[in-house]
């Protein structure tokens, strides 16, 4: 161990009182540090370290397993951090009570001890390195106070005096250590400022006006698209409420038409917090209903469907969440599959009063549908009244349908849905409607979302699925903002008369995945049972192949070079005077015999030909005749063999002997 | 070292002796052909013409008190000419059994692949159960059976290799190949009154020889080595351009050869020294090569030292 006395165990006793888990420290430390007490060292094979590396890597495994059963991944993360000293002690104590005091390299690494070259000779000490997985994992463990600092820096400093070069001061060496502790702190301050500024201006960058918002700012509609319009069968959100649903979900809303484009103006995303057990988007109010629901977030961001209405939710795993001026609720750093409830009443939210926007009629439109506002007598009147005479304007002589002809390519596909087919799907009538609207002075809004109309006896809740996706107008009354779906009723039996004949099995498939998945990524207590599950089938995998290794017979281990048991005579002194000829640049080559290695050697001179010899054939029985060596040959044989190692090294001899 | 094995070192060094005193210059396939005699195998010897391989092999039947025959294998060369034969004695009206030249000590079947397949393989039966079946009825061979076959490489015309089936019936193939020109000066020297093969003596009995393979059976070989000689052998199985790796007969084979190796070096165990030695002789003969490999001037010899070349050896 290349660090001086008691600081691995300081830094050991460290970790468990920053980490909570003192007496585990405690008892690791004692392990580790108990060592300058105990005299008796052990040959400790590469095959042995081996197995106690892998003993590491099951006890890394089932921590891993248990921290994300039991946490969300971020936290899992750091509890994860936090047990390191305890998935590397093994290791630590195996090498702290061994005869070499250093590590194989070929121990740690699976491909190594696969691979045919011999890596037996590569060592390297786990000390320094489990010294700062210490500092690390008890950093992990968060706890923000100056002791925190002063202790990693008295640590490192009883560290590193050890190391400092032989012919500086103490003094100096001392002076210089702690300015440089000085200006870490001086830094690590800097720094935390720095995050704070950062964290402060996080919120405007992601959700500030300059980054293009896709699905808040703006939607493509299909209005102009020929031929069959195609709608996905899958499910999208799943929603579960205490008596009947809300008929639509909300997911984003609109004030302007460009062309064939919706878009959000003057709405920014503004950050309403980050991580917490629920976010208000409006005051409470009475006789509000709740809804849990559910959708997936493959890229961990997106825009939330939500019950009009819906002054605050709850329950959501999100770092961030931003509401745009419109209305539409955005989440950040959420899991694949977001879960959260809702509240929400009848009673409209406050969306914001309208403004210009909300009357913008675009040049091309402007005429046709002023003159249409004009012939149907829209104004003026009560808005209630206008919009009476709008919904019953689409309710007659209009039809859904997903299809549209290719007619005259140049013609507006809005116009011509008004003014000659009267037949398209919700996005024509929901843009008809608000334009229409707009025409009459009556403030209006583009939405879309959402119709909540499926039941599935298989999840007990309601479903929306792709098809399901709808877009209908928001009309100003003067006090609030109306719902006004002007589709025919019956759009949704045109929708599903395109499902596909294996939709129920399909359905079957992905509520078994969401289940999963809300299991995964789903509330904690869900999953603590299971999680203990999974780590005892774990332990018992681990139990099971360490009993199978320990009786299958040898003959049946795998062929695979040395990997295939302990090495008989392992210990031998002869790796000694290998080693020590290695350094003269005569090493053995991995194919060559101890045979053809020693005549080479004696070529080469410079060694005491006669003693090689015997030493090579005591070594030869030793390490490869059945019946071994008589306790006066193994004498006889470490004893040429340091002679061997005295002669070529004079110095070193007692640090070069040894297992190979 | 029990006295057994005293007495066996002593045999095989005897015979080593005998046989050097005429095959000058051939230390190595000497040592070669005595260990697969003693570990109780068959040898091949595939060298040009008059490399000594016929010599080498009389040598060492002269060296031994036992019966030896020698059969010049050619292209009318019939099973019954090597096995025996059946011929009905009109006396005893009955069919009586005429033992063929299979029935000694040691064969020397002497361009080998100048006979038909079908007589070479009248010769496998012989070779890996020691005994020929005649007739549907079966005969068993002297305890002490060893077949030396010659073949020469050059020659191709009629001529028919030997097939896979039979090569794994040999343990080892050597090539004494040329001797060094001094060598070859003092083997001048040697012949100008007379053959030392005349001067020969026999200097090992049959009970000597059975002997000696008892001992080379009991000499030590660890877990380690064996896995060793596995993974040599097994090694030959995923190599490219080779078509046919060796058999599991080969690894018994390159035991059993480390064996007499190390017993010849008056060593009661295996070192990986012995196994290295071995496996040429042992295992690159069972290996068949693509065609384009060999034209490509690819041996089996040659990948069997680069299979050596690429496998640590346990020291």
């Amino acid at each position: 161990m290349n660090l001086s006395a008691g600081v691995l165990g300081g830094a050991l006793l460290f970790w468990g009182w920053q980490s909570g888990l003192l007496m585990v420290g405690a008892l690791l430390a004692l392990a580790i540090e108990g060592r300058r007490w105990v005299g008796t060292r052990w040959t400790i094979l590469p095959e042995h370290f081996g197995r106690i590396s892998d003993l590491s890597a099951v006890l890394f495994l089932a921590m891993a397993v248990y921290a994300y059963a039991t946490s969300d991944p971020s936290r899992a993360f750091l509890k994860l951090s936090i047990w390191q000293p305890v998935v590397f002690a093994p290791l630590v104590v195996a090498q702290a009570y061994s005869v070499e005091g250093r590590i194989h390299l070929s121990a740690l690494f699976v491909f190594l001890r696969r691979s045919d070259h011999d890596w037996s000779k590569l060592s390297i000490d786990l000390a320094a390195g489990f010294f700062v997985l210490c500092l690390l994992a008890a950093g992990a463990a968060n706890v923000r106070t100056p002791a925190f600092y002063a202790a990693v820096v008295t640590l490192t400093g009883a560290a590193l005096w050890g190391r400092r070069p032989a012919g500086a001061s103490g003094v100096a060496w001392a002076a210089l250590f702690v300015s440089a502790a000085a200006l870490g702190w001086a830094g690590q301050l800097g720094l935390n400022q720095l995050q704070a500024a950062l964290e402060r201006r996080a919120a405007e960058f992601v959700f500030g006006v300059s980054r293009p918002e896709a699905d808040a700012n703006r939607t493509t509609t299909a209005l102009g698209h020929i031929g069959e319009l195609q709608q996905s069968d899958d499910i999208v959100v799943r929603l579960t409420t205490e008596g009947a649903p809300p008929p639509l979900l909300r997911v984003a809303v609109y004030n302007r038409f460009a062309g064939l484009r919706w878009e959000a103006r003057h709405s920014p995303m503004i950050a309403i917090g980050r991580y917490g057990p629920g976010w208000d988007l409006a005051p409470p109010r009475r006789g509000a209903r709740r809804a849990t629901l559910s959708t997936s977030m493959p890229g961990g961001t997106g825009l939330l469907p939500l019950p009009p209405g819906a002054f605050r939710i709850e329950n959501l795993s999100a770092a961030l969440v931003g509401r745009s001026r419109l209305g539409a609720l955005r989440a950040d750093d959420v899991p694949p599959v977001v879960v959260y409830d809702a509240h929400y009443t009848a009673s409209r939210a406050a969306d914001g009063a309208p403004d210009a926007d909300d009357l913008f009629l675009p040049n091309w439109h402007g005429a046709s549908f002023k003159k249409l506002a004009h012939e149907l007598k829209l104004e003026p009147r009560k808005p209630s009244e206008t919009i009476g005479r709008v919904r019953v304007f689409f309710g007659r002589g209009f039809a859904y349908s997903t299809y549209r002809e290719a007619r005259d390519p140049k013609a507006d596909p809005l116009e011509e849905f008004v003014f000659k087919t009267r037949t398209g799907h919700c996005e024509h009538f929901a843009t008809s409607t608000v334009l229409l609207l707009r025409a009459a002075g009556v403030p209006a809004r583009y939405v879309t979302g959402f119709s909540v109309q499926e039941f599935s006896r298989l999840e007990n809740a309601w479903v929306a699925r792709g098809r399901h996706a709808h877009a209908w107008a928001l009309a100003w009354t003067g006090k609030k903002w109306l719902e006004v779906d002007t589709t025919p009723a019956g759009w949704e039996d045109v929708e599903a008369s395109g499902a596909s004949a294996f939709r129920p099995m399909l359905d079957g498939l992905a509520w078994f995945s969401f289940r999963v998945s809300r299991w995964w990524w789903g509330p904690e207590g869900e999953r603590g049972p299971l999680a203990w599950a999974a780590v005892a089938l774990l332990f018992a995998f681990l139990v099971w192949r360490l009993l199978r290794g320990a009786t299958a017979p040898a003959v049946a281990a795998k062929l695979k070079g040395r990997g295939a048991g302990p090495v008989r005579g392992a210990d031998s002194e002869w790796y000694g005077v290998e080693r020590t000829l290695a350094a003269r640049g005569l090493g053995r080559q991995d194919w060559e015999t101890n045979a053809a290695w020693v005549d080479r050697v004696t070529k080469a001179g410079g060694v005491d030909a006669a003693l090689l010899r015997a030493a090579a054939a005591l070594h030869a029985r030793y390490r490869f005749d059945p019946e071994g060596l008589d306790a006066e040959s193994r004498e006889r044989l470490r004893k040429a063999a340091l002679s061997l190692i005295s002669q070529q090294a004079p110095s070193t001899s007692q640090g070069i002997a040894g297992s190979r | 070292m029990p006295s057994t094995e005293v007495s066996a070192r002593e045999v095989v060094l005897k015979l080593a002796d005998s046989i050097g005193g005429v095959m000058k210059g051939q230390e190595a396939a000497v040592r070669g052909l005595l260990a697969a005699f003693a570990a109780g195998g068959h040898v091949l010897l595939e060298d040009k013409p008059g490399t000594g391989k016929t010599t080498l092999a009389k040598t060492l039947a002269k060296s031994l008190g036992a019966r030896f025959h020698r059969v010049q294998f050619t292209p009318d060369l019939l099973p019954s000419d090597i096995l025996g034969v059946s011929v009905f004695d009109q006396k005893e009206q009955r069919f009586e059994f005429h033992e063929g030249p299979v029935f000694t000590n040691v064969l020397l079947a002497d361009e080998i692949n100048r006979a038909s397949p079908r007589t070479q393989s009248a010769l496998l039966e012989a070779m890996a159960e020691s005994q020929v079946t005649v007739d549907g009825k079966t005969y068993k061979l002297p305890e002490l059976f060893f077949v030396i076959s010659t073949q020469n490489p050059v020659e191709y015309h009629g001529t028919y290799p030997l097939p896979e089936a039979q090569m794994d019936r040999f343990m080892a193939q050597f090539s004494p190949g040329y001797v060094d020109p001094e060598v070859e000066v003092e083997i001048l020297s040697d012949q100008e009154q007379g053959h030392p093969l005349d001067a020969v003596k026999t200097c090992a009995t049959v009970a000597d020889v059975l002997a000696l393979r008892r001992a080379v059976r009991e000499v030590r070989i660890s877990v380690e080595i064996k896995r060793y000689v596995v993974e040599i052998v097994r090694r030959t199985r995923g190599l490219p351009r080779v078509l046919l790796g060796a058999s599991p007969r080969a690894s018994l084979s390159l035991m059993k050869m480390a064996q007499a190796a190390a017993l010849i070096d008056g060593q009661p165990f295996v070192g990986p020294e012995q196994v290295q030695e071995m496996a040429v002789p042992v295992v690159a003969h069972r290996l068949m090569l693509e065609p384009e490999a060999r034209f490509s001037g690819l041996t089996a010899a040659g990948l069997v030292a680069e299979i050596l070349k690429g496998l640590p050896a346990p020291a």
